[in-house]
């Protein structure tokens, strides 16, 4: 998906046409980043129900902000941390900031059957070296991989997660899970 | 070594991963078409209102329960009485010269508030709905959606 699809660059595409009164153009930008924002959201522990609330709200203000957004390469960026902040603020309000909710399990083992049995022999061993990932590394990779390749550090610094300023650069969380799996004799590359 | 430049193996790991979460926790079918509709009526130059009290969320059940939006100087408070197929609204908004709309799965319906800005709608359908608050001369103010 990130290599085929130069989605930061389709991105700014239709959020050009859009500001020139393309008014069609923005459901293909909704259409793009929506999965992106749904993981941002719920990366967050936000339930199904706030992070819907949450998405729908930031798409909102972009509509309200269009022409106050400078750099049309910044519109991934931009979106995430409003995600970001209105999950944030809606879990505050809901004083559940402490009590996840997600109703996606951690871990592998906490899988429920019919979880187990959507993913692939392979993609439970992912999960499970996923899983022993620090938490903030579990929740970068979320994130960035449904993020466009040139946006990739920049969404990290929207999480508040910089991986370095120099290139599109592995960091530190990808490396981990890398190392794991070439090292697990039952993960073929 | 997470200073190197990404390859294509980390490429891979990185589909895969979201690949991984695509089948654990998919985006809702629904999403996309409703952020598409609530952004057709924020083009009609709406202002946005913030949830400010109450929850917009979760299964609401047989109770009673009530929300509070702002925007600017103006406040709309919405309470919900449901029933198995239907949900009554009652509502308060702080401009009595208002209009107030609300679009539920599709459904339109409009009423004047009475004499202190109160309203209701009768058997609104369950599911997500958003108000708009019209007034002369302003903008008009769209909330974002709530399950009722």
């Amino acid at each position: 998906m990130n290599a085929a699809l130069p989605l930061g660059v389709r991105a700014a595409a239709a959020f050009h046409a859009y500001r020139a009164g393309e008014r069609e153009r923005l459901d293909e930008l909704v259409r793009l980043l929506t999965p992106l924002l749904w993981h941002t959201a719920r990366a967050q522990r936000a339930s199904k129900e706030l992070a819907e609330d949450a998405i729908q709200t930031a798409w909102l203000r972009f509509v309200d902000s269009a022409d106050t957004i400078v750099e049309e390469r910044a519109v991934v960026s931009w979106l995430v941390v409003t995600v970001k902040r209105e999950t944030w603020r809606l879990l505050r309000l809901s004083g559940r900031e402490s009590a996840p909710e997600s109703g996606v399990p951690e871990v592998a083992d906490e899988a429920t059957p019919e979880q187990q049995a959507i993913l692939t022999q392979r993609q439970r061993l992912l999960w499970h070296h996923v899983a022993d990932l620090p938490e903030r590394c579990r929740t970068l990779l979320r994130v960035i991989a449904f993020a466009p390749v040139p946006d990739y550090a920049g969404v990290a610094a929207s999480l508040g997660m910089p991986i370095g300023s120099i290139g599109p650069t592995r960091g530190r969380c990808l490396a981990k899970l890398r190392a794991a799996l070439v090292a697990d004799p039952h993960w073929e590359v | 070594m997470h200073d190197e430049p990404i390859d294509a193996l980390d490429l891979r790991i990185l589909d895969e991963v979201a690949a991984l979460w695509d089948a654990l926790d998919p985006v809702p079918d629904d999403l996309v078409t409703s952020i598409g509709f609530s952004l057709a009526v924020a083009e009609l130059e709406a202002e946005i209102a913030e949830l400010t009290r109450g929850e917009l969320l979760g299964v609401r059940g047989e109770e009673t329960d009530s929300v509070t939006f702002t925007s600017g100087d103006l406040s709309l408070m919405i309470t919900t009485v449901a029933s198995a197929r239907h949900v009554r609204v009652d509502g308060w908004v702080t401009a009595p010269d208002a209009e107030v709309d609300v679009v539920a799965q599709g459904v339109t319906r409009s009423v004047v508030p009475g004499a202190g800005g109160r309203f209701s709608f009768d058997e609104l359908p369950r599911g997500r709905a958003h108000f708009v608050v019209r007034r002369e001369g302003y903008r008009p103010v769209i909330t974002p959606a709530i399950e009722i």
